[in-house]
């Protein structure tokens, strides 16, 4: 039986715009620390050695320290690691893995796929990748890999390969997307055993043979991604069993609330509380709805705590309309008179404007609301 | 608040002052200056204000000179529902006590009581508003404050919702905080800030984005030109291929060529030896034939006898000539000689003619010469020349004129002879004959004398002394020139002129004989040339032949040389015509003579040749036999045949091969092969450049550098984006607020601008307007049609106009509860006139405020109506 994990798309170097500077840190270093968890957990299910099916880094033009960080801890990882070039990394004339900072410090576990040539990973069990050899390529490489096989019987095939599958592309013209029905019919024909693919940072199956995956990202990247963060652990013995294994905790979440009253506010709180890993979390809320210039204060001010904790927590703003009612009860409670009064009134009926003239007629309300607050107190 | 009761002791000079003003209407306080009525404000203002304690300057300076007293300061005021009587006393035994009179009775005292009348102030008047309103003696103007109290009264009385102080401070918070991000010169603070660092990043991650892009460009071209140098390496082969198939094609060329050189030098050979061959061959037949002719033109020279008669025959004849030439040239000799006689007889015989012209010239020139030598010596007798003629002439003439003006002057004597008569006069002889008649002119004194009879002597005297003089003068004059010349007299001068000029003729008629005898000689080179011709006409008489005779004349002697010529004329031409006669029969002879020893010497050379022509056929034959030639011949010509074909075949199939182009087709391959390594060679530079390039970007981590940026720009963007949300907010609140500011403002003016008109038409006349600004300032006046801006008015029309605006205030505040009005030496600059209209104001005014006025002017303000007049001066303790 072969046991191997199935990881890609580790994307190293990779910088999430919506991160602050801390979190930014906070994320880069988790996606060095998940590849040394990642060669635990090699050596706690036993596994022979590691694929990545592509993306290992951002790009071939990632910093210094980035490749030093990303080999220094795929030197902690006790089995071999075979590491398939794609699109972000390709095996072009940039290449990361010409480069000589990778040369230099490149662990002996590790080993790059530069073209089709079979690698024997361990006996009987060949590694046939289909390397990315520019940012753009023209023809299904990882097909033509597989047509290019001959039977050989007593040897079971891994195929890694990089990019979209057929059946989950929606664009038919695209010339490097790979042949599902070839991989299956490879797979049916006895030519290989099992396709590693990288590019979906989901982790998915294609196909019906169970044999073609892709492992999803090591570490979760955005928003709507299905169980990334996880590896897959491939047993092939004639069949083929593959487990999800989750590697890594960084999750992006997207919430929406219906906001009709102050008291709605309580709920977006308890839900921002009940969120574990708080470091590790990036929040967008959709709110809609109608809250009080007091109940927008209210708002924005536990926002501003959490803020604090999460990652990153931000109101996604095509997906908010939170309009902030201002009630007569509230302005007669400022006790205002003559202009102040009529500037008042004047704000509020231009905050029920749709668009951006309303929404800045409504912070005028609120922010004349903080201001005579102010002066009274 | 009205001031119901004001007391001051111990206060500046004041000693102790109480004033118990109208409760309603006008309180003056009159008094010359220093008597202290400002002090009563002062007091009023430091009893509400500064608490017992107070160390300031102002309360400091309230204490008397030189008195270690306290001032004190009481009084009882009425404000809102409140009314009090408040005392303190300053600086020494310092003390506050306020008894409250409404609404309930009390009494508080020290801080207690002080804060309590504060807030009781706070809560029912605008301290500001009242400071404002007051006339104050040395102090400028105040504006009047417009969050006051007057705000809310103008608002009342405009019908509009009373403005507070939060709506005040509400408003400057809002204008604040809009300037926290905005002011007139746009963005600022932490907000401009934002917009700066968004914008720094813009551009920095514009330029990394650029970088990138470069940078992947740079990959795409280095793929490019590897996959290009892959095609050109590829295209390299080929050409090497080519190079070495178009080598191989023109090696084999070269070769056939070679061949074919080789086989054409083979033909030549051939042709060659079969041409020597052919050459012996025909050398062979060629001396046979030679010998033949050889031996047949030997036989004809042998039979021909022709040429040895011919030669007896013509010399023969040649001798004959030869005597008769010989004959001819004596003959010739002969006339020759006499001829030459003949010419120099002729000769001699003009020479003695020559040599007698000789001696005739030369006897002229001797003749000429004596004739010479004897003018000279005349010339040298008589120097008058035609020029000192003339200088005597013109001598004698003026002595002349002297003379006659003499003459004329000068007494004279006039001798008529009445018979033959002998006279001397000045011892001169004068023979007169009978009837002659001689004068003579006295110079001096004349002697007449008959001789031996008579002796008559004449005086000229003494009256014409000048004209002798100048006579006598003109005489020396003229006898001093004749004497020069060596003349006696104007006629002995014409004498020697012309002898003068005969002995000149002579000498020149000399020189003219000497030109034409002697010609370029010399008299002794003429004397030579005669004596040479004497000699020579000896010497041909001497050599020539005795038994000649010598002709008698040159007529003869020219004669005899014409005959002697003629003779000698044909004896040439005969000699002439022999010797060509001679010649031809020597020709003939000569002719005759050669041909003979030609034929001899003919003979001899066929004689010889054929001897030659038989050794040389023999050695030949000793070399190679006829039989064996004639196989050399025919073998020299197989091989030929031989040769000839090979070297067609070599030629056919080089013929076909097209060696130019074979050549041109390598060289181009080579030359594309080298074009192929510069192109390669350069794909490989240009590669390593993108590859040095490329290295850079992979150390400067290019890519995660536009991350970090990427992520850096949006989140300054997103802060900027929620500052810019809270600017545009804060500008439309503050925007909107002021405009709202305004138009209430614009609202509540209203009635203070139809107060100040009213009370201003009492002033001026009913056309009087104003225009009031949003802080409640005066800023233009129409009158009579006429708009002037405040500051463009008179100081009088201001301070009226100044005036009238706070009794306008006090009047709208009265409503309110009111403030005292204290005008304290005021309309200083008002025309008496006018300041009868501003009493009429006053009155009204006074109806609804308490004035109290107070001036060092009581007659300024005699036309109030109800008036209570306190005076100062003597109410000092």
């Amino acid at each position: 039986m072969v046991r191997f994990i199935h990881t890609a798309d580790w994307q190293l170097g990779m910088k999430r715009e919506y991160l602050g500077e801390e979190a930014q840190a906070r994320y880069c270093q988790d996606s060095f620390n998940a590849i040394r968890d990642l060669g635990d957990l090699a050596k706690q299910e036993r596994a022979q050695f590691i694929v990545v099916s592509g993306d290992v880094f951002e790009s071939n033009f990632v910093e210094r320290k980035t490749v030093h960080r990303a080999l220094e801890a795929m030197a902690h990882v006790q089995v071999p690691i075979i590491l398939l070039p794609g699109n972000h990394d390709p095996m072009d004339p940039s290449s990361i893995y010409k480069n000589k900072t990778f040369l230099e410090c490149k662990p002996s576990n590790v080993t790059i796929v530069k073209d089709s040539t079979a690698i024997d990973v361990s006996p009987g069990v060949q590694i046939i990748g289909a390397p990315w050899k520019s940012k753009r390529i023209l023809s299904d490489i990882l097909s033509e890999a597989c047509l290019a096989l001959e039977p050989l019987p007593g040897v079971t095939r891994i195929m890694l390969g990089h990019g979209v599958v057929s059946s989950l592309s929606m664009n038919r013209e695209d010339p490097a997307i790979i042949n599902l029905l070839t991989l299956e019919n490879a797979i049916n024909d006895g030519l290989i055993h099992y396709v590693a693919l990288g590019d979906r940072h989901s982790v998915t199956s294609v196909g019906n043979t169970k044999r073609i995956w892709y492992s999803g990202s090591h570490l979760a990247t955005d928003f709507g991604e299905d169980r990334s963060g996880s590896v897959l652990v491939v047993d092939l013995d004639g069949d083929c069993s593959v487990q999800v294994k989750p590697l890594s905790f960084w999750q992006f979440v997207k919430k929406d609330f219906l906001i009709n009253s102050d008291a709605d506010i309580s709920t977006i709180e308890s839900y921002l509380s009940s969120l574990a890993n708080k470091d590790k979390t990036v929040v967008r809320l959709g709110l809609r709805g109608t809250v009080s210039a007091e109940g927008r204060a209210k708002l924005d001010e536990m926002l501003d705590n959490f803020g604090d904790l999460y990652a990153s927590i931000e109101e996604w703003e095509k997906d908010c309309d939170l309009v902030v009612s201002f009630g007569e009860e509230g302005i007669a409670a400022l006790g205002l008179h003559g202009f102040a009064e009529e500037t008042m009134k004047r704000l509020v009926e231009e905050s029920k404007a749709t668009g951006t003239a309303g929404k800045v007629a409504s912070d005028a309300v609120a922010l004349l609301h903080r201001l005579a607050r102010g002066c009274t107190e | 608040m009205i001031i119901h009761y004001l007391r001051v002791k111990n206060f500046c000079g004041i000693t102790e002052k109480e004033l118990r003003p109208q409760t309603k209407g006008i309180t003056i306080i009159e008094g010359p200056n220093e008597v202290g009525k400002s002090c009563f404000v002062r007091a009023l203002y430091i009893l509400l204000e500064e608490m017992e304690s107070s160390v300031k300057k102002s309360v400091l300076a309230i204490q008397p000179v030189d008195q270690d007293v306290g001032p004190e300061i009481e009084a009882e005021i009425e404000s809102g529902t409140y009314r009090f009587r408040l005392f303190k006393r300053y600086i020494k035994d310092k003390a506050t006590v306020l008894t409250m009179i409404k609404p309930s009775p009390g009494s508080l005292k020290g801080r207690e009581a002080h804060n309590r009348v504060q807030e009781i102030l706070g809560e029912t008047m605008d301290m500001g508003l009242w400071k404002a309103l007051n006339v104050i003696q040395g102090e400028s103007a105040k504006e009047i404050p417009t969050n006051s109290s007057l705000s809310r009264a103008l608002s009342n009385a405009a019908g509009t919702v009373t403005v507070g102080k939060l709506e005040q401070d509400l408003y400057v918070s809002v204008k604040i905080e809009k300037e926290n991000y905005c002011n007139s010169r746009g963005p600022t603070g932490e907000y401009k800030r934002k917009i700066d660092l968004v914008e720094a990043l813009g551009k920095e991650l514009t330029e990394l984005r650029d970088q990138l892009r470069r940078a992947e460009a740079d990959i795409e071209e280095f793929s490019r030109l590897e996959a290009h140098l892959r095609e050109l390496d590829e295209n390299r082969i080929e050409l090497e291929r080519d190079s070495k198939l178009h080598n191989e094609n023109l090696d084999g060329a070269k070769k056939l060529l070679t061949q074919l050189e080789l086989a054409g030098a083979k033909l030549a050979a051939a042709i060659s030896e079969r041409d020597r061959v052919f050459s012996d061959v025909k050398s062979r037949a060629e001396i046979e034939q030679s010998i033949k002719k050889a031996r047949e033109v030997l036989k004809e020279l042998e039979e021909d006898s022709n040429l040895d008669t011919e030669l007896e025959a013509s010399a023969r004849a040649y001798l004959e000539e030869k005597e008769k030439h010989q004959s001819a040239l004596r003959n010739l000799e002969r006339a020759r000689v006499c001829r030459n006689l003949n010419q120099k007889d002729l000769d001699h015989l003009n020479r003695e003619l020559w040599q007698a012209q000789l001696r005739e010239r030369l006897g002229r020139v001797e003749n000429a010469q004596k004739v010479a030598e004897a003018a000279a010596a005349v010339l040298a007798r008589h120097t008058v020349t035609e020029e000192a003629l003339e200088e005597i002439q013109e001598a004698q003439v003026k002595m002349d004129r002297a003379k006659g003006a003499l003459e004329i002057g000068l007494p004279s004597l006039r001798f008529e002879a009445l018979d033959d008569i002998d006279l001397i006069v000045d011892e001169s002889p004068l023979i007169l004959s009978r009837g002659t008649v001689e004068k003579k002119t006295v110079l001096d004194e004349i002697t007449i004398e008959l001789p031996g009879k008579l002796a008559i002597y004449v005086n000229g005297g003494r009256g014409h002394d000048k004209l002798v003089d100048k006579y006598q003068k003109t005489e020396d004059s003229l006898r001093t020139l004749l004497e020069s010349y060596n003349v006696t007299d104007l006629k002995d001068a014409y004498l020697a002129k012309q002898l003068h000029q005969d002995a000149q003729k002579q000498i020149d008629e000399y020189e003219l004989v000497k030109k034409n005898d002697l010609r370029d000689l010399t008299i002794d080179g003429l004397i030579q040339l005669i004596g040479q011709t004497e000699e020579q006409s000896k010497m041909h008489l001497e050599i020539r032949p005795m038994d000649v005779l010598l002709p008698k004349d040159r007529g003869e002697a020219e004669t005899l040389l014409r005959d002697s010529e003629n003779n000698l004329d044909q004896a040439e031409k005969m000699a002439k015509t022999i010797s060509k006669e001679l010649e031809k029969a020597e020709k003939r002879r000569d002719g005759a003579r050669t041909n003979l020893q030609d034929k001899e010497s003919k003979k001899q050379r066929v004689d010889g040749e054929l001897t030659a022509l038989n050794r040389s056929l023999e050695s030949a034959r000793i070399l190679i036999s006829d039989e064996e030639l004639d196989k050399k011949k025919a073998h020299s010509e197989e091989s030929l045949r031989t040769f000839a074909k090979e070297y067609d075949q070599i030629k056919e199939v080089v013929g076909k091969l097209d060696v130019p182009s074979l050549e041109i087709l390598s060289r181009n391959a080579e030359s594309a092969l080298v074009s192929m390594g510069k192109r390669i060679d350069k794909s490989r530079q240009t590669m390593d450049g993108i590859g040095g390039r490329l290295e850079l970007y992979e150390q400067d981590g290019l890519s995660e550098k536009v991350g970090s940026k990427e992520r850096e720009f949006v989140q300054a963007r997103k802060e900027l984006a929620s500052l810019t949300r809270q600017a545009e907010a804060a500008k439309l609140l503050f925007e909107t607020m002021n405009e709202e500011r305004i138009t209430a403002q614009m609202k509540f003016l209203n009635p203070l601008k139809e107060r100040i008109e009213r009370l201003g038409r009492i002033l001026f006349n009913n056309s009087f307007e104003v225009t009031i600004d949003e802080n409640l300032n005066v800023v233009q006046r129409t009158l009579d049609g006429k708009t002037l801006g405040f500051d463009q008015l008179s100081t009088g029309a201001k301070e009226q106009i100044g005036m009238i605006s706070k009794l306008a205030c006090a009047m709208i505040v009265s409503n309110e509860g009111g403030v005292p009005l204290i005008l304290d030496d005021a309309l200083g600059h008002t025309d008496p006139a006018r300041i009868k209209a501003m009493d009429a104001i006053l009155t009204v005014v006074s109806q609804d405020c308490q004035i109290i006025l107070m001036t060092c002017y009581p007659s300024r303000y005699t036309g109030i109506g109800e008036v209570l007049v306190d005076t100062m001066g003597s109410v000092n303790s």
